[in-house]
């Protein structure tokens, strides 16, 4: 049994790889390649066994490109491995080639005006007024920071965030000062509570093409 | 009010986590046997969908009773 890490591209062995107690290993299949660790058997996840995987991964993304994999994917044996390679050749040579050089950065900013989430107090027209005002308030946050973010980022997602807004942009590694100086100059105008960057980490909100890209087609 | 490096440190771990979690390459057919205990994760992990300023409070005060009992 294996626990998948990441894909890569084959001919960049990303050895050596950090992990307390445990060897990784690379199998490659055409143009990709495969980090991966033999498991006797699963054992329980815990928070140490997810806090080292990201460490791999965020060590693997200094190394190479990486499309990283979702924690706690096993595979029953590394045939099957080639096989998932074989099988995903052209949709991961592709996603890979987009993300090289790329890498995670998510942005907070914060929401306070979310609106009431249950009448307290007032009229039941008040409050569906009250959170009709916080759904347009969210909307022009939204908007204004995409338009912030889009001249410095080459795709971004949303993610699930309360009472802030909480956005992945996929950056140039070399230039992530830019997305964070234009943020705040943004935030700082506006006069809120000042937004927080994290980042870099291993491009794990883009590891595959948007829905209105697939529509699209290649 | 700003967060120190500390908290903001601890802010993108929690990003981190939520993302090895519910981000990174989806694998669906025959070949994925499971995904292990993932949600036993996930409910430690509940906080991070909160705000960055409690997800970095929860991650201080989980340290304290850690201190607290762990000697």
């Amino acid at each position: 049994m294996i626990l998948l890490y990441a894909i890569i591209p084959a001919g960049q062995p990303p050895a050596p790889m950090w992990k307390p107690g445990a060897e990784l290993r690379v199998v490659a299949h055409g143009t990709l390649a495969a980090v991966y660790e033999e498991l006797e058997s699963t054992r329980a996840a815990s928070i140490q066994e997810l806090t080292d995987y990201g460490a791999v991964l965020t060590d693997l993304m200094q190394r190479c490109p990486l499309l990283p994999v979702r924690f706690g994917t096993v595979l029953d044996s590394v045939e099957d491995l080639r096989e998932l390679l074989s099988s995903r050749q052209d949709e991961w040579a592709e996603r890979l080639s987009r993300i090289a050089g790329n890498v995670e950065v998510i942005v907070h900013v914060p929401d306070s005006g979310a609106g009431p989430n249950r009448p307290e107090t007032g009229s039941g027209r008040d409050y569906l007024l009250a959170r009709v005002a916080a759904h347009k308030r969210r909307q022009r946050l939204q908007e204004e920071l995409l338009s912030v973010v889009e001249a410095h980022c080459l795709e971004s997602r949303w993610l699930r965030g309360v009472d802030e807004l909480r956005l992945a942009c996929l950056v140039p590694a070399v230039a992530t000062d830019p997305l964070r100086r234009a943020v705040e100059a943004w935030a700082g105008a506006q006069g809120g509570a000042a937004p927080i960057l994290t980042g870099p980490h291993p491009v794990l909100s883009f590891t595959e093409r948007r829905q209105d890209e697939l529509a699209a087609g290649p | 009010m700003s967060l120190q490096p500390g908290e903001r440190r601890d802010v993108g771990l929690a990003d981190l986590l939520d993302r090895l979690i519910d981000g990174g390459v989806v694998l669906t057919g025959d070949v994925m046997l499971s995904v292990a205990d993932v949600d036993l994760v996930y409910i430690g992990l509940r906080l991070v969908v909160a705000p960055a300023r409690i997800v970095s409070e929860s991650i201080r005060g989980a340290r304290s009773v850690e201190g607290e009992h762990g000697g």
